[in-house]
């Protein structure tokens, strides 16, 4: 037996005595660092739907629509590059940095901004009386 | 003709979780030959670099290995940034090199920890495990990804680090290489260690230059040559010594990397000593690379080596990487050669095999 | 670090002479590798003294890929030649561990050989799916 049993020996004495250095992890968590990269958030309502973020994204995890006003992210393609959020002009894409849960399944978040107040419709031509009328 | 078996080597699990298959030709229980054979998962990246944008390509990079990633990255933006004529600015030079020396010590460790769990040392995989989650800790504190850092991006870095966490880091690394220390002496000195390295698998130094080894194989074969020597990123400012051993066994090989992650933290703290205040990354845009490199990093498992040619177009004409293990997978062959049966799965550790990122 | 490492052009005749050159002033193998272009392949090989690298550049015909193989001089260079062999489906006369094209099991044979040219991929993000009601 050399000295070298010593150096394990009372490491192995030290944990066996403290506490360990293990987490129980799902009902004990660590809360991440300020600058873990965690999920994409997404607030939709500055988004104006210039879809920067989709062309910038570089897996194409992002879409976004003018026309019908919505945007999606597909969890599972994302890669947390952070290039969404750098470019968004209106700030409403956050990177959270809460790990996003396991995926049990492909997640696909998406958003829809509601339609804003329909245009007020044309108000009805006030017909006088005893006048031609057109509908248009 | 000698009565020869073939035993069959993988790839499922072969020491470590790895797709590498070997025939081992055995004579009794000595190995007369092996055959190596790869490409169980081979992904084509290469081929992608002439799909998509150069400056999307760095997160591809960046994927080609799971332990060596933020190297990777740091190549591939080294060498577009040569071609282009861009100058980084020194603050993301040295928090690019200290990111590379924190993935080598954990990429040490991790290796240490493995082989350790080869030599049916659990206890010692443990603490050797333990001591790399708190350096993987403060990757995640400093770049946001535990694995995958990406921070390097063509031009710099994308955040820059404050001064106050550098510090802090730099007390942490102080514990955590005392921590190391604590474990370093077992791997030099336990006699089981040493009695399932020494002597075993010997590649001369001759040999070890004539069959192209690289990283911890060729220096603990007694030849001191480590690619950061050429002075990429910070490291022709700072004060470093390649790491050599002579015997070239096993043990050797070990003990060159036990040595180079106490090297690499003494190469950290020089560099938060020496932190350059300023910014960390300059615009390229417009900008396209053109022209054709070859160049060379020192990655933890050896030196890496990219070819990258552009025409000045979005995409890139070429880009090539020759990873470490590829280049070592000749003197592994060589090494097998008389060895026993249940030595096989030691030296095959010993080079540090990640095919995963041979088959880019 | 390497602008100042340009590739030599070396005729296919003076490869393995220029091999056996390197070997005999005690250069290392560091690569070789290929690239193909649309009338011929490129095989790039460099060789290293004293961090210094030495590149070399050799081109073969499309009709007539044919390169001798150096795993006689470097007995390393049979990884990469077989390398060469199974992405560009170039023949490698004199190997002497010979995977038969059987080194690197990708899906498609000689999946780089094709002309460098840039392919569009089918735009079809994922997330397509999930925005539904559009059209």
């Amino acid at each position: 037996m050399s000295w070298s049993w010593l150096p394990i020996s009372s490491l192995v004495t030290r944990s066996a005595l403290s506490k360990p250095v293990t987490r129980l992890y799902p009902f004990e968590r660590r809360t991440p660092y300020a600058r873990t990269r965690g999920h994409i958030l997404f607030k939709v309502d500055n988004c104006n739907f210039c879809t920067i973020c989709a062309h910038k994204c570089p897996t194409d995890a992002i879409v976004a629509n003018k026309k019908d006003k919505t945007w999606a992210i597909d969890y599972s393609l994302c890669i947390l590059c952070g290039n969404c959020v750098e470019d968004c002009r209106e700030g409403c894409i956050t990177l959270s940095n809460d790990p996003h849960p396991p995926m049990l399944a492909k997640e696909i978040w998406s958003v829809r901004k509601d339609y804003e107040a329909p245009p007020p419709p044309e108000s009805p031509k006030v017909v006088l009386p005893g006048k031609d009328s057109h509908p248009s | 003709m000698s009565n020869t078996t073939i035993v069959p080597f993988g790839p499922q699990h072969p020491v470590l979780p790895e797709p590498i298959h070997l025939d081992l030709e055995l004579d009794d229980e000595r190995v007369v030959q092996a055959l190596p054979s790869i490409g169980y998962v081979h992904r084509g990246l290469e081929l992608l670099a002439e799909r998509h944008d150069f400056i999307e390509m760095a997160n591809v990079a960046e994927r080609i290995c799971g332990i060596c990633s933020f190297i990777h990255g740091q190549g591939y933006c080294q060498g577009i940034e040569q071609l282009m004529g861009v100058e980084v600015p020194p603050r993301a030079v040295y928090l690019r090199t200290i990111w590379g020396e924190i993935s080598r010590i954990q990429s040490h460790l991790l290796w240490l920890g493995l082989s350790a769990d080869a030599l049916g040392y659990e206890s010692l995989f443990q603490h050797s495990w333990r001591i790399r989650e708190m350096l993987v800790d403060i990757i995640e504190e400093t770049t946001g990804g535990r694995v995958i850092f990406g921070v390097c991006k063509v031009g710099g870095i994308r955040k820059n680090v404050d001064d106050e966490v550098l510090k802090a880091v730099k007390g942490r690394m102080r514990d955590i290489q005392a921590a190391f220390n604590e474990i370093a002496d077992v791997f030099r000195e336990d006699p089981t260690v040493k009695k399932r390295t020494v002597g075993v698998g010997v590649l001369t130094a001759e040999d070890a230059h004539i069959l192209g080894a690289v990283g911890p194989v060729l220096r603990g074969s007694g030849v001191p040559q480590d690619t950061r020597k050429l002075g990429y990123a910070a490291f022709g400012e700072l004060d470093w010594e390649p790491v050599v051993e002579q015997e070239g066994d096993c043990y050797a090989r070990c003990i060159v990397r036990v040595r180079e992650i106490d090297q690499s933290f003494d190469i950290i703290a020089q560099c938060l000593d020496r932190m350059p205040a300023g910014e960390v990354e300059v615009s390229v845009k417009g900008k396209r690379p053109k022209g054709e490199a070859m160049f060379r990093l020192e990655q933890p498992r050896g030196e890496v080596c990219y070819y990258i040619s552009a025409d000045g177009k979005k995409n890139l004409e070429r880009f090539r990487v020759r990873t470490p293990t590829f280049a070592n997978i000749a003197p592994l062959v060589h090494m097998l050669k008389g060895c026993e049966l249940a030595d096989v799965p030691v030296i095959v550790l010993t080079i540090d095999p990640c095919v995963s990122c041979n088959e880019r | 670090m390497s602008l100042d490492e340009p590739f030599n052009d070396l005729a296919l005749g003076d490869w393995l002479s220029t091999a056996e050159r390197h070997r005999a002033e005690g250069y290392r193998l560091v690569q070789m590798t290929g690239t193909a272009r649309p009338d011929h392949f490129e095989i790039m090989i460099s060789y290293d003294k004293d961090y210094r690298c030495t590149n070399y550049r050799t081109l073969l015909p499309r009709d007539r890929a044919e390169l001798p193989s150096l795993s006689g001089i470097f007995p390393a260079a049979f990884t990469y030649e077989n390398e060469l062999k199974d992405l560009f489906g170039i023949a490698v006369p004199g190997l002497t561990v010979d995977y038969g094209g059987n080194f690197l099991r990708t899906k498609t044979k000689i999946p780089f050989s094709g002309d460098v040219t840039v392919k569009k991929e089918k735009v079809k993000p994922a997330a397509a799916g999930a925005s539904g009601s559009e059209g």
